[in-house]
């Protein structure tokens, strides 16, 4: 599918005149030829894809399965109204919403009966790259996504906000990786350096997260939620249970996520509730930052886990792997 | 675009806060439970600063600029407020270096710009204007500034012409020659060179108007000698053939201002011929618009992050009440990169507010005088 995009020209200059002083007018090339898709856009990708739209990437909203506009979606999304409530599809309510943010760029829609149907048009789509909320799949369709973008070569973020915390999955590049080149002082870039990022399976089978703790402190606990979350889909009246099994296999303590009382709240803010306006706002400026390095090859990326905790406004990185990252 | 979906929002707009101390003064402050700033000037914050602390108004402080960016909260007597910590002042060149001994591009473009007021706008407004007598008296004020044609004459081109070529003789050959002359530059690094305007300019003809700004690519290259004595012809006749009578040329009016793109082509073209004079690196049109403009670059994904920030502040502040802001607020650095710790958002405590309630000293007495205008 041949897609037309769109060059950095005098007029797109004066536009975008404020972002190319920062990052110059061969990132804004790079960027005006990117392509993001996003699908199934949850509160956290709303804003991530503002953030996208308004840098002058070109962007297609991908709906899979139903997606009717429900009141926790007008609540989250940015670009939903209390009046969107009941509409038939979440990206054909938002889509004008999008455009109106930026006329001169491309915001598409499309719209897939089910995952494996959207993934095979990867190879031949050209998207940069895919950003995904991951609590409303299973493990395994995340799993799939992650193989099938490192195959494409299209980068990767899974990512979901949930309570006061919001979580994200990484993957940039494809076999070969990605080279990228280091802010190192004012208008100097470092020599290129790759970084290879290693697909969710790994992260999933990992048997001991009590390891991933470093000199700082433990891995953290919102990290912790967010994988139980994904796994502890659909446990229904079983979830409490299995997300304490579940620490104790990882080798962490049964309180590690507090209280009984805290672990019986978490499912609530995990799959149901609206998203907190200002986390999607922070961690979706957070995830913005990532894209823009992804995107323009200046600057490191996260590796490959990114976590906001809104109790103590750390916003970090979790280095999970497996792998070291760094190419051999 | 969008709606507020529970709350009530009001907006003044077109009023300038720091000009309306009767309508926005300390009592609208003390009406609000918390204020949130998203200014983008010192004076401004210095202004809202002083109206909270008087007002015993938490007030929750941010600003950005490219990819960095950061929040605070000031509550009087309890964190350090706006004015605690010194604040970067614009730049500010010594007139002699603008005048006569420029060793950077920044100093050219100053220049340029009150080249721009001497030539087109209010002459005496401008750092090169001189009325003194005499030998003292640089060679280019007659020929730049009393040898100004009428606009009400309707001047031709040919004459147009001339005088562009004599003002710039005058500023770029003669002047420089003179300096020269009177060992101006004697031990300096980089010797000036004038220009020879004859040669440059040679190639214009009158009422021929090729401006190289509306040439392909024509902001983003730098233009040659040549060119920008070609420019600074083609502003010359716009201005004159546009004009009726001041304000449209030769007053205050016609300013500097970096989204006028007239005065954005004149000043590139001034500069560089200044900058080549003195061996200087000379710029486009896109650089030199971002120096002389003082642009700060913004990004949607910084002030997403920093906005969100606040209200996180702000929710702190409505659960906890404003006397706990010192202890649960943060003062919060949005980076680039991240931390050795691998943190890309890290709050840290709030600063502790001064105490000027010493008495007796100088200081503390200056502070509450301060203070009590406010009131």
């Amino acid at each position: 599918m041949l897609t037309k995009h769109k060059m950095a020209t005098p007029s797109t200059d004066q536009i975008y005149d404020r972002q190319i002083r920062l990052w110059g007018a061969e990132s804004q090339t790079r960027m005006m030829q990117s392509h993001v898709a996003f699908v199934n856009v949850s509160g956290l990708t709303s804003e991530v894809l503002k953030n996208v739209v308004l840098a002058g990437i070109k962007c297609t909203l991908i709906s899979i399965g139903p997606r009717v506009v429900s009141e926790a979606d007008a609540a989250s999304n940015l670009f939903l109204r209390k009046g969107d409530i009941g509409a038939a599809n979440v990206e054909a309510a938002s889509q004008a919403r999008v455009q109106e943010l930026n006329v001169h760029t491309t915001v598409e829609h499309l719209v897939y009966g089910d995952l494996s149907s959207f993934l095979s048009t990867l190879p031949t789509s050209g998207y940069t790259l895919l950003v995904s909320p991951a609590l409303g799949m299973s493990t395994l369709d995340s799993q799939t996504i992650s193989s099938s973008c490192r195959a494409s070569g299209s980068s990767l973020i899974l990512c979901d906000s949930f309570g006061f915390h919001a979580c994200a999955f990484l993957q940039v590049g494809g076999d070969e990786g990605h080279t990228y080149r280091k802010e190192a002082g004012k208008d100097k870039l470092s020599d290129p350096m790759t970084a290879i990022y290693p697909v969710i399976e790994g992260a999933d089978s990992l048997g001991d997260w009590e390891g991933l703790k470093t000199r700082f402190g433990g891995v953290p606990k919102e990290w912790v939620a967010w994988m139980i979350g994904r796994m502890g889909r659909g446990k229904g009246e079983d979830w409490k249970f299995f997300a304490e099994e579940t620490l104790k296999a990882k080798k962490l303590p049964s309180t590690y996520l507090g209280s009984q009382d805290d672990l019986a709240a978490l499912p609530k803010s995990l799959y149901s509730s609206p998203c907190i306006v200002p986390v999607c706002a922070v961690f979706g400026g957070q995830l913005g930052q990532e894209v823009l390095k992804m995107l323009t090859t200046k600057g490191e990326c996260a590796w490959n886990f990114l976590t906001f905790n809104g109790e103590t406004q750390i916003a970090r990185e979790v280095r999970v792997g497996p792998d070291d990252g760094k190419k051999q | 675009m969008q709606e507020a979906p529970e709350g009530y929002v009001e907006s003044y707009s077109g009023i300038s806060v720091t000009t309306t101390p009767d309508r926005f003064g300390v009592n609208f402050f003390k009406r609000f439970d918390v204020v949130l700033n998203a200014l983008d000037n010192v004076d401004a914050r210095r202004h809202v600063n002083r109206l909270c602390l008087s007002a015993e108004t938490p007030l929750i402080e941010a600003g950005t600029t490219g990819y960095l960016g950061q929040t605070m909260v000031i509550m009087g007597k309890q964190t350090e407020c706006y004015e605690c910590q010194p604040k970067p002042t614009q730049k500010v060149y010594p007139i002699c270096t603008i005048r006569s001994t420029p060793s950077m591009p920044v100093h050219c473009i100053v220049w340029g710009k009150e080249l721009y007021k001497l030539m087109i706008g209010s002459a005496p407004d401008s750092m090169l204007f001189e009325d003194e007598e005499g030998d003292k008296k640089s060679t280019f004020m007659s020929p730049v500034v009393n040898e100004r044609l009428k606009v009400e004459e309707k001047p031709s081109p040919e004459k147009l012409l001339k005088y562009t070529k004599s003002a710039l003789t005058a500023l770029f050959t003669t002047e420089i020659n003179k300096q020269l002359g009177m060992d101006r530059y004697k031990g300096a690094k980089k010797i000036p060179v004038a220009h020879d305007i004859e040669a440059m300019a040679k190639g214009l003809e009158a009422g021929v108007l090729n401006p190289p700004s509306e040439s392909e690519g024509g902001e983003k290259r730098v233009w040659t000698n040549e060119e920008c004595c070609q420019e600074i012809y083609c502003i010359v006749s716009e201005m004159y053939t546009g004009a009726t009578s001041p304000p449209d040329i030769f007053s205050s009016s016609v300013a500097f201002d970096k989204d006028s793109h007239v005065a954005m082509r004149f000043v590139t073209a001034a500069f560089n011929l200044r900058a080549s004079v003195f061996k200087i690196e000379t710029n486009s049109y896109y650089t030199a618009k971002g120096v002389a403009g003082n642009i700060i670059p913004a990004i949607a994904t910084t002030n997403a992050i920093v906005a969100g920030q606040e209200v996180f502040e702000l929710i702190k502040i409505l659960k906890h009440g404003k006397d706990k802001v010192m202890e649960v607020c943060k003062f919060t650095y949005c980076l680039r990169a991240k931390t050795r710790k691998g943190f890309f958002l890290q709050p840290t405590s709030l600063q502790r507010v001064r105490r000027w309630s010493r008495r007796g000293t100088r200081q503390g007495r200056e502070r509450r005088r301060e203070e009590r205008i406010w009131e």
